[in-house]
């Protein structure tokens, strides 16, 4: 992928042209070939001056159906998470990543325990009995993120204005997160919007559905 | 133990597994002689109800109850169903995603078939150690065990069994499987067999030589007759591809070659060709 094709596109709504934009900030993330993409962590940290840290809130990823539910989640880092396991049949939770190493071993329910994410990162779940059980954690090193829906755009709102670092992570983003990064300085002003386009790797999620099992005749 | 294992009873529940194949057998009465060989297409139905436990930490135990239904395009007397129940114990060998998984399971299944020489009860037991090496390739190990014991004794020679369908052998195979893009994977696999095997032909004295159980079998023709062959060994290679449709259905074509070297020179080769949609709630 060319730096070219990396670079962040400013959409200008007449506002970012210069370096003024609102406390609200619009996000959209495309693809290489322009389709909206869901599930894209956008993220604008401070530069100017550290932001106030709010509380954290206990957050949620659930087990439903054999699937992590949210399959993404954006937190804050400090964030407590919980487990909660809503299938009939017992789920084992672990994740190996830098960020956050942990392991619930097999339960039903919610383990007692919220798992506290202390760390900034990327963290990918697995459940060790349902191999295809895949899910992601992202944990924000600042209180202004958000996710795009299904229509690619994140809304960040209630920004204080100041310059920003802001970049996108999304789990198939072929390129390292730093490589989008982008920075601005926002003000109290105006709306502004921000428009990025990303490579993507193919989504080699593993395969849930059946393998035919036939073995040799004799 | 059973502290560990009740609870996990009540949470468990059946889900439902659905394969449908159309399958060509280019070799059905796996017959030597040119003249001899028949094939045939088939339509295949499986369905199975899985209820699985978790047990400890790591392990997992599965019963499964297997309902198979075949029907032959040409040779319709073949066609059989069947109805049996299994039981498997994996564990998982440690934790993550590449972590190996050791399992051993069993079965038991009574078929009936049109012909009721083929009516046969069937019972086997397999170890199996799968890998997952990275997201895209996976593959396993595995010994079994297999034997059918036919259930009507029809003898046709004076002193020799009839019971040309009880077969028993044991075979060692290998799995692979490889992620080539969303949804789509390459399968491969061999294995190897050894023990007796069933042939059906015409009447032809080298087979009657090395047979140890002779009876009519009315489901290739009025004329043909199954032998029972020990001490054979099949060689089978499998290759296919296969399809995810969505997170609970596939549609995968497979193809299977089987070369069989049983004593007296009596080799036989087939290639069976299936077209499979399977779907697991």
């Amino acid at each position: 992928m060319t730096a070219a094709r990396l670079a962040a596109a400013l959409v200008l709504g007449g506002a970012l042209a210069a370096p003024a934009i609102a406390a609200e900030l619009r996000a959209t993330v495309r693809s290489e070939q322009g389709q909206p993409v869901a599930d894209a962590v956008v993220v604008a940290v401070p530069q100017s001056a550290p932001a106030k840290p709010p509380r954290p809130k206990t957050e949620q990823v659930e087990q439903i159906g054999h699937e992590f539910v949210p399959r993404v989640k954006a937190l804050l880092v400090g964030s407590p998470v919980s487990f909660p396991n809503r299938d009939d049949v017992r789920h084992h939770v672990y994740s190996f990543s830098p960020a956050k190493r942990f392991d619930l071993p097999l339960y039903v329910g919610t383990p007692a325990q919220p798992v506290l994410f202390d760390a900034p990162g990327v963290v990918i779940m697995g459940c060790n009995i349902h191999d295809w059980m895949v899910g992601y954690i992202y944990v924000a090193e600042s209180p202004y993120f958000a996710m795009t829906g299904a229509d690619g755009t994140a809304l960040i709102a209630g920004i204080p204005p100041g310059r920003y670092a802001i970049r996108v992570w999304h789990p198939q983003l072929a390129a390292a997160e730093e490589s989008t990064s982008r920075h601005a300085e926002l003000s109290a002003t105006g709306d502004g919007a921000l428009e990025w386009r990303i490579a993507l790797k193919p989504a080699l999620g593993l395969r849930r559905a059946p393998l035919p099992g036939r073995q040799g005749r004799y | 133990m059973a502290a560990l294992v009740l609870p996990a009873l009540a949470q468990a529940q059946w889900v439902p597994q659905l394969e449908a194949s159309l399958l060509h057998d280019s070799n059905f009465s796996r017959a030597q002689r040119k003249e001899d060989v028949a094939s045939d297409f088939a339509l295949h139905l499986r369905g199975t109800l899985d209820r699985a436990f978790a047990v400890a930490d790591r392990g997992e135990l599965t019963l499964t109850l297997d309902a198979k239904a075949q029907q032959n395009a040409h040779f319709e007397r073949a066609s059989y169903a069947s109805l049996g129940a299994a039981g498997a114990y994996r564990h998982k060998l440690g934790l993550g995603l590449t972590a190996p998984w050791l399992a051993a399971s069993a079965f038991l299944a009574q078929e009936d078939a049109r012909t009721a020489v083929r009516d046969v009860r069937r019972a086997g037991a397999a170890l199996l150690l799968d890998k997952r090496f990275q997201e895209r390739l996976a593959a396993s190990l595995g010994a079994a065990y297999d034997r059918s014991v036919q259930l009507e004794d029809l003898p046709v020679v004076a002193g020799i069994s009839g019971k040309a369908f009880s077969l028993q052998g044991r075979t060692l195979f290998a799995r692979g499987s490889y992620a080539l893009d969303e949804g789509i994977t390459i399968l491969g696999g061999a294995s190897l067999r050894r023990g007796d095997v069933e042939s059906t032909t015409r009447r032809n004295l080298q087979i009657f030589r090395a047979s140890n159980a002779i009876a009519l079998d009315p489901a290739i023709g009025p004329d043909f007759v199954a032998y029972r062959l020990s001490g054979a060994r099949t060689r089978s290679f499998t290759a296919g591809l296969s399809r995810e449709l969505d997170r609970r259905s596939s549609i995968s074509a497979t193809l299977t070659a089987d070369d069989t070297r049983a004593p007296a020179g009596l080799n036989y080769r087939g290639v069976v060709v299936a077209l499979i949609y399977a779907y697991r709630r």
